[in-house]
């Protein structure tokens, strides 16, 4: 049974041939080193941790030292550890310098360099290992990064190593290489690199030691056996011994084969040596594609399991932002809420405030109403009796006596004037004034103006002049205009000297009357048309001339305009004269609700 | 001679108006309060009333009314004569029952043409 199994083998394996130079080496060599009870066999040792390395003591250890000292034992040879780097051991291997060299993996060039036993005696791949928190997840990640490996390795020069695995994904990255795995870890750990490459078993040792973590990118599943020198004469007797010896080993559960790769590798191995060996090769290639299968499915659940990490904190991230929006929104909402209330609240006061203002208003107005009428009384006998006094209606007067009342007189009607212009300002303010509006000619206005002022004018010698194109038929409150009118005319007259005055009116684009009284008097100085519409602000008028007017004339004026629906505006010359310009609605729009006078007769 | 009643309680003004009347040929006959006014008014019936309007009992506005409302000739020119300015207090003396308005302060000057277009 176990020779139609070994045939088979070799069948399968290596083929008929190399069974029957292998079994004349065998009858030749065996009985030759049997005679000689001494045999020293020259084995490479290198450090890989637990496969195979110097411990503390300076002893070779780990599991090929286990194995291969025990099949020393059976066999009676004596061992001499030849240490070295794996490089130098190959190198060695190769030259003969040594007769035995374990853990090499199969690999065609090699075949050409070296002899391999035939049982494989352990199998093993290669993980690429980074520090925790690098984004080193899977063969594409490597691009660009630095990588420390073992230098000579399969897994890094093999038809399956990290170089050719890179290649074939279009990455590119640079290599460290470096003499032991060690090595490797140390700089994988300080970051001198990003990444590094070993075997699993050394990783698996060593991965907490250094703080590294393994990545998804497993590869290269690679069967190891002793290998031998090809121009050593003892070559075939330690090939055909170890392959003996393995196979008792690989067939006795108890055997210190088992011992030691539970004491190494804490795991059971799975070749099983009841099953024949053609079977083994079968589940050895099995193995090696299931390894290829777990490895990709490795790498594509832990790609899935980043991805899906990913994909949860981006849900994660999203949640926590629409809580934060949600937060925001509910925010501006109690803002806008207490804005709200405040407006409310504002409003309220506002309207108060609005009541107490119109209350305030028609207060003004009333005092206003009786301020009048009660300064119109005793001026009523200031007026009168200085006006029948200088009528000398009460007895002849001297020439000093009538000069000085008829200052008198001048005087009580400048305050009289005085009193109707803050009454007629006080009963616009207070929307107060009713206009009565009604058809007429702008023309039969201007006419009337000049003729009431025509004898002032010409005391000064002033020329009207009227630049009318076409006569305007007007709607709107003619007693108000004149009143306007009257105002920029008298002004006109006051502070010019010389020249004329003139008068322009014309319907403009915008269907308004535009009336303009131009002088060439005295002028406005700049800084001074600012203020020039309002109250009490009589700008650089001599005292006579200050004397002339209320103050309130061009104050009353613009108010009356606006009241009429117009504006007045003015531009002018400093020393060369002023010009006003009315502008009014050609018909006067009636306002929807008139107020009504609020009768100072009382009842 | 024409007589003309004055129904006014200011001092100053009622000497002012009786003196430019009388200057210019009139009697005079003078109230100072509403209610005496009124009562002259139908008594004397003189040829025309110069009414204040503020006065210390009843306003001039209702002696206008009482006098209105009277037996006595209804074609009685009543003047008011007052220094109320204020818009519409022309209106009112005329809804009352005055036949004419001068605003004081009255113009010596212009004052007897105006009183002469009443009588």
């Amino acid at each position: 049974m176990r020779d139609m199994e070994k045939a088979v083998e070799q069948i399968l394996c290596r083929g008929l041939v190399s069974l029957c130079l292998l079994l004349l080496y065998v009858s030749i060599c065996g009985v030759a080193i049997a005679a000689d009870d001494s045999v020293t066999v020259r084995v490479g040792i290198y450090e890989n941790q637990p496969k195979i390395f110097t411990d503390d003591t300076g002893r070779a250890s780990g599991f090929w030292p286990d194995i291969i000292e025990y099949i020393a034992s059976q066999e009676g040879w004596k061992i001499e550890y030849i240490h070295g780097t794996w490089a130098e051991c190959l190198e060695r291997l190769k030259n003969n310098e040594i007769d035995i060299m374990p853990d090499i993996a199969y690999t065609e060039e090699r075949s050409r360099l070296y002899d391999f036993s035939n049982e494989i005696v352990y199998t093993s791949w290669s993980i690429v290992y980074t520090r925790k928190g690098t984004d080193i997840q899977s063969i594409l990640d490597l691009e660009g990064k630095n990588i420390a490996v073992l230098k000579g390795s399969v897994n890094v020069e093999g038809p399956e190593g990290i170089k050719k695995l890179v290649e074939s994904f279009n990455v590119n990255c640079t290599f460290t290489e470096v003499d032991s795995y060690t090595r490797v870890f140390e700089l994988a750990k300080s970051g001198e690199v990003d990444a590094g490459v070993t075997s699993k078993d050394f990783g698996y040792q060593h991965e907490t030691d250094f703080n590294l973590v393994k990545t998804a990118i497993i590869f290269q599943p690679s069967p190891l056996y002793f290998a031998f020198p090809k121009n050593s004469s003892l070559t075939p007797y330690l090939i055909e011994r170890i392959d003996h010896r393995m196979k008792e080993l690989k067939q006795d559960y108890d055997s210190i084969y088992y011992q030691s790769l539970a004491k190494w590798f804490g795991e059971k191995h799975v070749e099983k040596s009841v099953i024949p060996m053609w079977l083994i090769w079968t589940l050895a290639g099995t193995g090696g594609i299931i390894l290829l299968l777990v490895g990709g499915s490795l790498l594509l659940r832990s790609q899935v399991r980043s991805r899906t990490k990913e994909l949860t904190d981006e849900i994660s991230e999203r949640k926590r932002a629409e809580e934060k929006l949600a937060k925001y929104r509910q925010h501006l909402e109690k803002l806008v809420e207490a804005r709200t209330a405040e407006l409310a609240a504002k409003t309220v006061e506002i309207e108060k405030a609005n009541i107490h203002l119109q209350e305030m208003d028609r207060l003004k107005s009333v005092f206003l109403a009786s301020m009048s009428h009660e300064l119109r009384t005793p001026l009523n006998s200031i007026i009168g009796f200085t006006g029948i006094m200088l009528q000398g209606m009460a007895g002849g007067l001297n020439d000093e006596q009538q000069k000085q009342l008829t200052i008198v007189k001048s005087n009580a009607h400048h305050l009289l004037n005085l009193i109707n212009d803050v009454l007629d300002i006080s009963k616009i303010e207070a929307g107060r004034v009713e206009l009565s509006p009604e058809e007429f000619k702008i023309g039969d206005v201007i006419q009337d103006v000049i003729q009431t002022f025509s004898h002032m004018a010409d005391e000064k010698g002033l020329r009207f002049v009227i630049e009318m194109p076409e006569d305007i038929v007007l709607f709107s409150d003619k007693r108000r205009i004149k009143q306007v009118f009257m105002n920029l005319v008298s002004n006109a007259i006051k502070f010019t000297d010389h020249g004329t005055i003139k008068i322009a009116a014309r319907i403009t684009n915008d269907g308004n009357v535009e009336i303009r009284v131009r002088d060439t008097g005295m002028g406005i100085k700049e800084e001074d048309m600012s203020k020039l519409f309002e109250p009490f602000q009589q700008v650089d008028v001599s005292l006579r001339k200050r004397h002339e007017g209320t103050g309130l004339g061009l104050y009353l004026t613009k108010k009356l305009a606006e009241l009429l629906g117009g504006d007045i505006s003015a531009k002018s010359q400093y020393g060369q004269g002023s010009e006003f310009t009315f502008a009014i609605p050609l018909r006067h729009k009636r306002k929807l609700n008139p107020v009504h006078p609020k009768g100072a007769i009382g009842e | 001679m024409k007589r003309i009643l004055i129904i006014e309680d200011n001092e100053s003004n009622l000497y002012l108006t009786k003196f430019i009347l009388e200057k210019n040929g009139y009697r005079v006959i003078e109230a100072r309060e509403g209610v005496q006014g009124v009562e002259l008014a139908i008594k004397e019936k003189p040829d025309l009333i110069l009414m204040d309007i503020q006065l210390p009992d009843i306003n001039g506005l209702e002696a206008v009314r009482r006098i209105r409302a009277s037996k006595i000739d209804h074609e009685l020119p009543i003047v008011a004569l007052s220094s109320y300015a204020m818009v519409g207090d022309r209106e009112k003396a005329l809804a009352a029952g005055c036949t004419g308005y001068i605003e004081k302060p009255i113009n010596p000057d212009t004052f007897m043409m105006e009183i002469a277009k009443f009588l």
